[in-house]
């Protein structure tokens, strides 16, 4: 008798505890949103159309081994730059990217922040991808293009 | 066995609380996928796409090297099954082709109002004719920005596939020669699952 009371007991103690982990559980079940980024620059100017700088940083292990920017070019479409961004998905899997232009004056300030938005970006498993955007303004003479991916959101 | 019911009450205390309704600034910028409906982020993928494609256009970079023509927006005719305001899409194509310095715009929605404005300083005597806006003066558009927004909707049970497809064209008014058009095509699908939010 004494021994199904103490039974009887640890399963309702048992059953409390599976109760507490499963409320601590719950709300971070949807909040494991990993957010990794890389960004690049190059700057182009009227006379010549060279790349005068092409810089290409990855701020994140995981990206690196996910994505790569191939190439990076910009020309001027009439007096207006263009950017030229070539991607790599370097996975088997299909990735879900985003990405997001920002355009900067020859004195480095930023123009038009925040008009650009993140834009969803689908590549194939091994899919190579050209990304091309046009300045907002004449006077932009350098673009900027964070990619991140997100892993749950 | 009391302090585990105490932690379980409190537990559920604290996961109440966080259902309590709260607000907080957003990105405006953010990718938004609350629903598979018509969002800020196809608008903002719309408009980006019809600006970036007009102006690498090579006529159209041709056209505005040495000038700024003018151009007057008309309707885009809403045909997918959703309330959208298209309005609200050509202006943000309008201000991004504005800010470009590319073209120059005239808007026809507002005539009346000014028409309001040009007979106030010019007949009702309350003005200064040396200030007051002269008549025959506007400039005539020179282009017409018109186009169609539709959608296909298939559903099953759990699964919701959106396809959207934005049309727009530039038109020489004086020729009637559409002198670029492009479309952006968007595909989204929601999935209800049984478990998870």
């Amino acid at each position: 008798m004494s021994d199904r009371i103490i039974k009887k007991a640890r399963d309702t103690k048992l059953r409390y505890l599976w109760i507490a982990v499963g409320l601590m559980v719950l709300p971070c079940a949807g909040c494991s949103t990993a957010v990794i980024e890389g960004s690049a620059s190059a700057v182009s100017r009227q006379d010549g159309q060279t790349v005068v700088k092409n810089q290409i940083r990855t701020d994140n292990d995981r990206m690196e081994g996910r994505l790569q920017i191939t190439d990076l070019k910009a020309d001027f479409a009439g007096n207006l730059l263009r950017a030229h961004v070539s991607l790599l998905n370097k996975n088997n899997n299909t990735g879900n990217f985003q990405f997001k232009f920002s355009w900067f004056d020859e004195n480095g300030n930023e123009i038009d922040s925040d008009t650009d938005a993140w834009t969803p970006l689908i590549l194939y498993g091994n899919e190579s991808r050209s990304l091309q955007a046009i300045a907002p303004a004449p006077s932009v003479k350098e673009f900027k293009i964070k990619i991140r991916e997100l892993s749950m959101e | 066995m009391n302090g585990l019911k105490k932690m379980i009450y409190g537990l559920c205390f604290v996961v109440g609380a966080g259902c309590a309704t709260s607000v907080k600034y957003e990105d405006a910028t953010k990718v938004e996928t609350t629903t598979a409906d018509f969002g800020s982020t196809d608008l903002q993928q719309i408009a980006n796409k019809m600006v970036d494609s007009l102006l690498s256009f090579p006529p159209i970079i041709q056209t505005t090297t040495e000038r700024s023509p003018i151009i007057f927006v008309d309707t885009i005719k809403n045909k997918t099954l959703e309330h959208i305001d298209t309005e609200s899409i050509t202006d943000s194509i309008r201000t991004k082709i504005l800010r470009s310095g590319k073209f120059r715009f005239v808007d026809m929605t507002k005539v009346e109002a000014a028409k309001k404005q040009f007979e106030f300083q010019n007949e009702s005597g309350m003005v200064n004719q040396a200030t007051a806006a002269a008549f025959g003066r506007n400039i005539g558009a020179e282009y017409m920005l018109y186009g169609n927004f539709a959608s296909i909707v298939k559903k099953s049970d759990n699964v919701k596939d959106v396809y959207y497809k934005f049309t727009l064209n530039l038109m020489k008014l004086e020729t009637g020669i559409i002198e670029w058009a492009d479309e952006k095509e968007i595909r989204k699908i929601s999935k209800r699952s049984l478990f998870g939010w």
